[in-house]
């Protein structure tokens, strides 16, 4: 034991203690990886966990719930009452609308039965105290507030609060003040409780409720509960868990929510890469006092268990450093998440932060796992080289040289595997293969980065030797010459900008594809949607008489009531349920169908022979095509349609089936619109047409009159919104990345003070040094960016060819915006020589005497 | 064992000239590695300088190399007080007019033996540096090592690279720090003979720093350094 702590002192803690800033240059590498991992992680869970904790303060202790396609109809809920024998069950209506208190805020609405309430969810009630008083909440048009949004908004019992909601203006009274807990806590406080009736009235879902929430006594079997309630129910009505409404809860902003995974795997790869870079170099700077160690007999197990505490060591150092600097990132992008999604997502939905305790187990998980990882491969090929040629300095650099052609093979055998398995079909929906195809593309990116520091060494030798001299001759020798430092860099900053070039590629692609879709599918020359505040997304619906009422403003030809709710297949999967006017889809256009056949002729057919429409993603999840059948639940039962065409559409990622309105209407009974498209008479232009119906609807309708172009531009202002946060999360990655090349070339700074030192006493001058170590930087970021390209080029044929279409059925026309990528390679090359400035200054500040003294 | 500047010196104009040096390495005990030393040497004098370990031999060379600066003293090189140079033209000093040559070779591990030679030649913006270089390689027989790393040397290939770089940009000064300290027998004697026959081919002065008694003897002269004072 006595004999292991010795070693233990030679390699580990000694140097530690006689050079701190070395021991603290991968704490650091590790930190930066960390903190990135915890920020991004916590900003996920918060936005998943947000839409779960709503969920279930609305399921409360529910065993079961039943809903139906177009919600449970109150004479329905006669049926239940046979419940109140082996448990209990609450109805509840819920919805958003727009708070008119000038701060446009959306807010939920969520309506119940007081009396059966207690049962299945907690609701406290502070305010008012008295009996008499709590009478008179039972009076329509009143509603309780939670008292932290109350205070918010200065409301006070007695207050009125101005909403638009359904599509009309309307004044609420606040009754009564409930404490944060319970149902209050759905869509994070923000939301008001009131009675069915009144919730009815406000979100326009008079005579059905969304749901009946069922707790059963104890003792009572679930199953067999189910199975009586199925029983009873009517067609068009289903029982289920009261859980999966939770989960699906969880899904929500499935497509958001997967941009965040893949961006946050990036940097955890790229920390994992830092992380492994600082503790490699370590490792390799100190192969002589292994050497020495082990020509007096030291056993490789001692030397390996030394290098496996520092890695721990390091790990959890560098952990708890990233910890405390993960929780200030984490807020900067807790900011940028919840903005979007709530404008974007689920206008009512509330993200708050969730607990760090996960992403900081998460975060310290991934920090000593990758620390012992990284520690691992060196520690072992350290402790297998024999002492002597291992003392020589270079012996390191010697051993990865004989390496570089069996890299090369195994890069390409990584690179046909990831082309085998990117054409592999998707498992349950999801892209496996393809997300394990860019594993093997970043595996035989990190195979093939030794190669390509030696290839950019030896390839601009000359050039910087002619344009800089011996600083440009040095920059190439020290660059070339430190393979195994260098390659974990440049492989760090390669996979960080190749992700993002390839996600600024899918991300043009996609922009272009959405704004010819968005020409070709927004056909009408007004749009007409429920008032919708600060939201970027629709709020509610609208009222069945306000297409009438639009049909008879001076200038109008006709009017496309549009229809988009929730909905389920024969197989109870989720998707998005349709309908339009198809005569006017046969008039005007839109719904682009994917064979290029001409939409209009395709409606007007499926209008007479009552078939249906279907999205792309709804082809590619179900995997459906033209002349194929899609079953829906109806209020009438499930309903079975020939598919007349598949059109293009990225409203929603879950898939939608198209129906004529009059198809629409018989089946579901649901005369509400979502919004409205106008057609304009020949001669009137849209603008004009638009001032006429703001004027028609002033004080009767709460609704946003924009013209096509309006919309078009807000779409894609909306896109470009989304993938701000992507942006933001890109940039991380990328800055540590250059971090890492930052800390890379310090480490490589001071570990090369001797070899500076030398210089400086053969008479190179700080400037030279300076120099040289500045152009290793821009060497490194430009083998960095050319193997980014490369790697980049196969991301985002990746994405764009399976991940995207796989994950979300859209497929997009490829497009390279050479500008932008090109200014994200520049950025990257200037990044990377300011990286160089600091180890720059190190090493020309070396005292010669000193580093030479030093043995 | 003779004092400093009392043996005739091969040519009359001294090429170093020390007048009281002392270095003092500060820290809570200061270190005196050399005490008030005096010292004269001639062109193309060879001197031997002895002494233990710790006793102030490097810290000489260092202070005569300019790649460290006196606590006091004056050090004149060719007539020039180095330790009043600024140090811009300090760093001119050590690339053109003093060559250097390490117990443990120095040699930059990622550069080849013929990039090691032709560095310092290069750092002064000389176009010869190639030529210069590849006549010094064979010179000291290493013609067939040129493109190796130095890693892939053995002890007195590496020293005789070492003695090539010392002498690249034609310095009339070389300072050899204990040179065969690394190596075995042989290959020392080897170092030692190329070390003597270069000084006396081009006309070099030489300081050669040594626990090594042959080594000393090659010697013009020897002077005994220990505890920073000549004894």
């Amino acid at each position: 034991m006595n004999g292991f702590r010795l070693v233990l002192r030679a390699l580990v803690t000694g140097p530690g203690r006689r050079r701190p800033i070395r021991a603290l240059l991968p704490v650091v590498g590790v930190a930066i990886g960390v903190a990135a991992v915890a920020a991004i992680h916590h900003a996920n869970r918060s936005v998943i966990e947000s839409f779960r904790e709503s969920a279930r303060a609305v399921a409360g202790r529910s065993d079961l719930v039943v809903v139906g396609a177009r919600g449970v109809p109150l004479d329905a809920i006669e049926r239940l009452r046979f419940l109140w024998r082996i448990g209990s069950f609450a109805p509840l209506v819920s919805g958003s609308a727009v708070l008119d208190d000038g701060t446009g805020e959306v807010v939920s609405i969520l309506g119940t039965d007081y009396g059966a309430e207690g049962a299945v969810r907690d609701m406290r009630l502070v305010a008012p105290a008295t009996g008499a008083e709590r009478a008179r909440l039972l009076s329509s048009g009143t509603v309780l507030l939670p008292i932290s949004f109350a205070s918010r908004h200065g409301f006070r019992i007695g207050s009125r609060v101005p909403l638009s909601s359904g599509g009309v203006r309307t004044q609420v009274t606040v009754g009564g003040l409930l404490a944060l807990s319970g149902l209050a806590r759905a869509a994070g406080g923000d939301m008001l409780v009131t009675d069915l009736f009144t919730a009815g009235r406000l979100v326009g879902k008079s005579g059905f409720v969304d749901r009946v929430d069922v707790v059963l006594d104890a003792g009572v079997s679930a199953d067999a509960a189910r199975r009586e309630i199925a029983r009873r129910l009517p067609p068009g009505l289903s029982v289920e868990p009261a859980g999966r409404a939770a989960v699906e809860a969880g899904r929500m902003a499935r497509a958001f929510r997967f941009n965040l995974n893949a961006l946050g795997s990036l940097t955890l790869l790229v920390g994992m890469f830092l992380v492994a870079n600082a503790v490699s170099i370590s490792v390799l700077r100190r192969r002589p006092e292994i050497a020495t160690l082990r020509s007096l007999g030291t056993s490789r197990a001692s030397i390996f268990t030394a290098f496996a505490v520092e890695g721990l060591a390091v790990g959890a150092a560098g952990t708890l450093a990233g910890e405390v600097g993960g929780l200030v990132l984490a807020r900067i992008a807790l900011s940028a998440v919840s903005g979007t999604v709530s404008s974007v997502y689920a206008p009512a939905a509330k993200i708050s932060a969730a607990g760090f305790g996960a992403p900081v187990l998460a975060a310290a998980a991934a920090g000593a796992l990758s620390s012992f990882l990284a520690v691992l491969l060196p520690a072992v090929e350290a402790t297998r080289v024999s002492p002597a040629p291992a003392m020589r300095p270079g012996s390191a650099e010697q051993v990865r040289r004989r390496r570089l052609w069996p890299r090369a093979a195994g890069a390409a055998l990584a690179l046909v595997f990831a082309a085998v398995l990117s054409r592999a079909k998707p498992v349950a929906g999801f892209p496996y293969f393809g997300f394990a195809a860019v594993a093997l593309v970043v595996v035989a990116l990190a195979l093939v980065s030794p190669i390509a520091v030696r290839a950019g060494a030896e390839s601009t030798r000359l050039l910087l030797a002619r344009i800089f001299g011996p600083a440009g001759r040095l920059a190439t020798a020290f660059f070339g010459g430190s393979l195994a430092r260098n390659a974990v860099a440049v492989t760090a900053l390669a996979m960080a900008l190749g992700m993002t070039l390839a996600m600024i590629t899918t991300v043009a692609s996609m922009r272009e594809t959405v704004r010819t879709w968005v020409e070709s599918s927004l056909r009408a020359d007004v749009w007409v949607r429920p008032a919708s505040g600060r939201a970027g997304a629709v709020v509610g619906d609208l009222p069945a008489e306000v297409v009438p009422f639009l049909q008879s403003v001076p200038g109008v030809a006709a009017v496309d009531p549009i229809r988009v709710r929730e909905a389920s297949d024969a197989s109870g999967r989720a998707l998005t349920v349709g309908a339009s006017d198809f005569r006017v889809l046969a008039r005007a256009g839109g719904a682009p169908l994917l064979d290029g056949r001409d939409s209009r002729k395709t409606a007007e057919a499926a209008r007479r022979d009552r078939e249906v429409l279907v999205s792309e993603p709804y082809a590619r999840r179900f995997g459906a095509s033209r002349g194929d059948i899609a079953s829906l639940q109806t209020p009438k039962g499930l309903r079975s349609f020939r598919i007349a065409g598949v059109y293009r559409d990225f409203t929603s990622d879950r898939g939608t089936v198209l129906l004529d309105r009059s198809l629409y209407l018989d089946l579901f009974g649901d005369t509400r619109v979502t919004s409205a498209g106008i057609l304009a008479r020949e001669g009137i232009w849209p603008d004009d047409l638009r001032r006429r119906i703001r004027a028609a609807v002033h004080g009767r309708f709460a609704v946003d009159v924009t013209t096509n172009r309006e919309l078009r531009r807000q779409v894609l202002r909306i896109f470009d919104h989304t993938f701000a946060v992507t942006r933001a999360l890109e940039g991380i990655a990328v800055v540590v990345a250059v971090l890492g090349i930052a800390n890379a070339l310090v480490a490589s700074a001071v570990e090369r003070r001797r070899s500076f030192g030398l210089l400086r006493a053969l008479g190179a001058t700080r400037r030279q040094i300076r120099s040289a170590v500045l152009l290793e930087a821009l060497l490194a970021g430009g083998v960095a960016t050319v193997a980014a390209v490369a790697a980049g080029a196969a991301f985002a044929a990746l994405l764009i060819g399976v991940i995207n279409p796989q994950s979300f059925g859209w497929s997009f026309v490829p497009r390279v915006p050479i500008g932008r990528l090109a200014a994200a390679a520049a950025f990257v090359l200037l990044a990377s020589l300011a990286a160089g400035l600091v180890p720059g200054r190190i090493a020309a500040a070396t005292d010669p005497a000193a580093a030479l003294s030093e043995e | 064992m003779s004092s400093p500047g009392a043996r005739a010196a091969p040519s009359s104009a001294p090429a170093v000239v020390c007048e009281r040096v002392s270095k003092v390495y500060p820290g809570a005990r200061p270190v005196v590695a050399l005490d008030a030393i005096d010292l004269a040497v001639s062109a193309g004098e060879f001197l031997a300088i002895v002494g233990p370990s710790g006793g102030g031999k490097s810290t000489l060379l260092h202070l005569v190399a300019g790649i460290d600066r006196s606590t006091s003293g004056s050090i004149r090189v060719g007539g020039r007080d180095i330790g009043s140079l600024p140090e811009s033209e300090l760093t001119l000093y050590r690339r053109r007019e003093v060559g250097v040559v390490f117990q443990f070779f120095n040699l930059l591990p990622h550069l080849t033996v013929r990039e090691n030679v032709e560095l310092p030649r290069l750092l002064d913006g000389k176009k010869d540096a190639a030529v210069a270089a590849r006549e010094l390689l064979g010179r000291v027989d290493l013609t067939e090592r040129a493109d190796a790393h130095p890693y892939e040397l053995s002890g007195g290939e590496m020293q005789r690279a070492a003695i090539a770089r010392g002498l690249v940009t034609g310095a009339r000064l070389l300072l050899a720090d204990e040179p065969t300290g690394n190596l075995d027998s042989r290959h020392g004697e080897q170092v030692l003979e190329l070390l003597d026959e270069v000084r006396r081919e081009r006309g070099v002065t030489l300081l050669l720093a040594t626990h090594s008694q042959p080594a000393a003897r090659r010697a013009d002269r020897t002077v005994e350094l220990r505890d920073g004072r000549f004894s």
